[in-house]
């Protein structure tokens, strides 16, 4: 456990039990002794905090990135901005520069107020990005500082502590929220980002093999026209993935999507079209369209595959107890099988109508699990077909297993309408700062709102505008 | 009681029961104190255990 935590612990100990001591005091020193449930209260409640703490904390992660956003889009964006301001600044100069040259007036007044107002949206934004690069490096450790300044007795850091925490918490779901707020005003100021659900596609599908579903595998919407966007969705039990969250829709537009499973790598299409190549589904009530990608290969079980190369035709039939006899025509003389499963469960060949020339065994990491994938080579008769059974088996430990992967909708870079940008802060510049400014005022709100819940006093937001 | 007493029988009184009764209360949160953290870690570890799969 971590050094910091072991000592919140210690401290969350140390209150409860300085409670109980303080009651035990023979003396009738009441203003003291008012302290002692009070102690005893706030060491339970600092203890089970304690517990909850990285769960909470990857609680909220979690969640962030199932609704699909992610923390880069507002630090290039953010960046991106501060770079239109600067433009706007040295615009602003340049007009006032011209402006004093020609006519006779001293423009000189206009352009201090407008240049501070667009300080200040610089500041805001350099906020921005440091708030930025503070949660994504150094978030576990000022969870855990909270957490321990929450824990000492007599309430010292509970302000503090609680403040701290839920900082971390709120600027994890805020932060990314930036581009939505700017698009919200500002219409097509980032484009990749779209705000209410005209253009944007909610679909689910299914991945299936030629027999089985791939349950596991990784899906990967990624954009044909601005490089850099990408999707990605994990297919679960039953092999359904869901692209329904409301960030995590796929805009419409061209895609290229590519099915990763146990290490191979299918293109399933390389131009699909949203939402014209999409089937119109009702099925699901959160999704309007079904996607379905069919893989090249057998899933016998969960987190394995039969993977046959050198077959004109494979037809797979089942049989009990998690047998499969699989027949493959094939006019080649050579045919290579290869099974693959991950660690608890196994692949195994139970019968094979022709002869095992070669046999390979390889193991690597996919996605944070260890996976052992058998080559076989088989010598079949011209014109013959190769029959092979085998059995897939698995330890009961297996259904929790999930592949590593991050369910986030990436962009690499960002692309900003500049010129929107630079016409937004230099002719609507009040507003421009306005609207930059809210968005972190209202994050310190939020955050003041939750750390009173967590610390039960009021947190005193100085007002800055 | 006795008026103009020495001592001020019923403040004491009221004093002792007090010193008594935070004292009964004292040697409760003592006997039940390892129990109600071992409650707090059990509920603690019920939370995280569901979620992750969402």
């Amino acid at each position: 456990m971590d050094p910091l935590l072991e000592v919140a612990f210690a401290l969350a100990a140390l209150t409860y039990y300085l409670g109980v001591m303080i009651y035990l005091i023979p003396v009738p020193v009441y203003g003291l002794k008012r302290w002692a449930p009070i102690l005893i209260e706030d060491g339970l409640v600092a203890a089970l905090l304690l517990s909850i703490n990285v769960g909470l904390l990857h609680l909220v992660e979690h969640l962030v990135e199932q609704l699909g956003l992610n923390m880069c889009l507002t630090g290039l964006v953010s960046r991106v901005l501060q770079e239109a301001i600067q433009s706007a600044m040295i615009l602003l100069r340049l007009v006032i520069a011209v402006a004093g040259a020609t006519l006779r007036f001293n423009y000189a007044f206009l352009f201090y107020q407008v240049n501070s107002i667009l300080l200040t949206t610089l500041t805001a934004l350099v906020i921005l990005s440091a708030l930025v690069s503070v949660i994504a490096h150094a978030k576990t450790r000022l969870f855990l500082v909270g957490l321990l300044l929450y824990s000492l007795p007599f309430r010292i850091g509970r302000l503090a502590g609680a403040t701290l925490i839920s900082f971390v918490l709120v600027n994890q779901v805020m932060l990314p929220l930036f581009p939505y707020w700017m698009n919200y005003f500002y219409g097509s100021m980032v484009p990749q980002v779209d705000v209410g659900g005209g253009s944007t596609a909610f679909l689910w599908g299914i991945v299936k093999g030629i027999y089985g579903y791939a349950a596991g595998s990784v899906v990967t919407f990624r954009s044909t026209e601005n490089p850099g966007e990408v999707f990605t969705f994990l297919a679960r039990e039953g092999g359904a993935y869901y692209a329904d969250r409301p960030f995590k829709g796929i805009r419409y537009g061209s895609y290229e999507v590519v099915v990763d499973y146990l290490g191979y790598t299918f293109t399933v299409n390389d131009s699909l079209r949203v939402p014209e190549d999409l089937k119109v589904d009702t099925s699901y009530p959160s999704a309007d369209y079904r996607l379905d990608l069919e893989l090249p290969i057998i899933v016998p079980g969960y987190l394995s595959a039969v993977v046959l190369s050198g077959c004109e035709r494979v037809s797979v039939y089942s049989q009990p107890n998690g047998v499969l006899k699989i027949s493959c025509s094939t006019g080649e003389e050579v045919v290579l099988v290869e099974t693959t499963y991950v660690d608890g469960a196994s692949v195994e060949l139970l019968f094979a109508s022709a002869q095992l020339v070669a046999f390979n065994t390889s193991r690597y990491v996919w996605r944070g699990l260890k996976v052992t994938s058998n080559q076989l080579v088989f010598e079949v008769p011209k014109n013959a077909s190769l029959t092979l059974v085998i059995r897939y088996v698995s330890s009961g430990q297996l259904e929790s297993v999930v592949p590593e992967v991050s369910e986030t909708r990436y962009f690499e870079e960002a692309h900003v309408d500049v010129f929107n940008a630079i016409v937004s802060a230099s002719w609507k510049f009040l507003e421009f700062d306005i609207i930059v400014s809210m968005f972190l005022f209202l994050d310190t709100l939020i955050v003041a709102g939750l750390a009173r819940v967590l610390g039960g006093r009021a947190v005193r937001v100085p007002i800055h505008l | 009681m006795l008026r103009g007493a020495p001592i001020p029988l019923l403040r004491v009184k009221r004093a002792g029961q007090g010193l008594i009764e935070d004292a009964v209360w004292a040697a409760f949160w003592l006997a039940v104190g390892s129990t109600v953290f071992a409650f707090i870690s059990y509920l603690a570890s019920l939370i995280p255990a569901p979620g992750g799969g969402g």
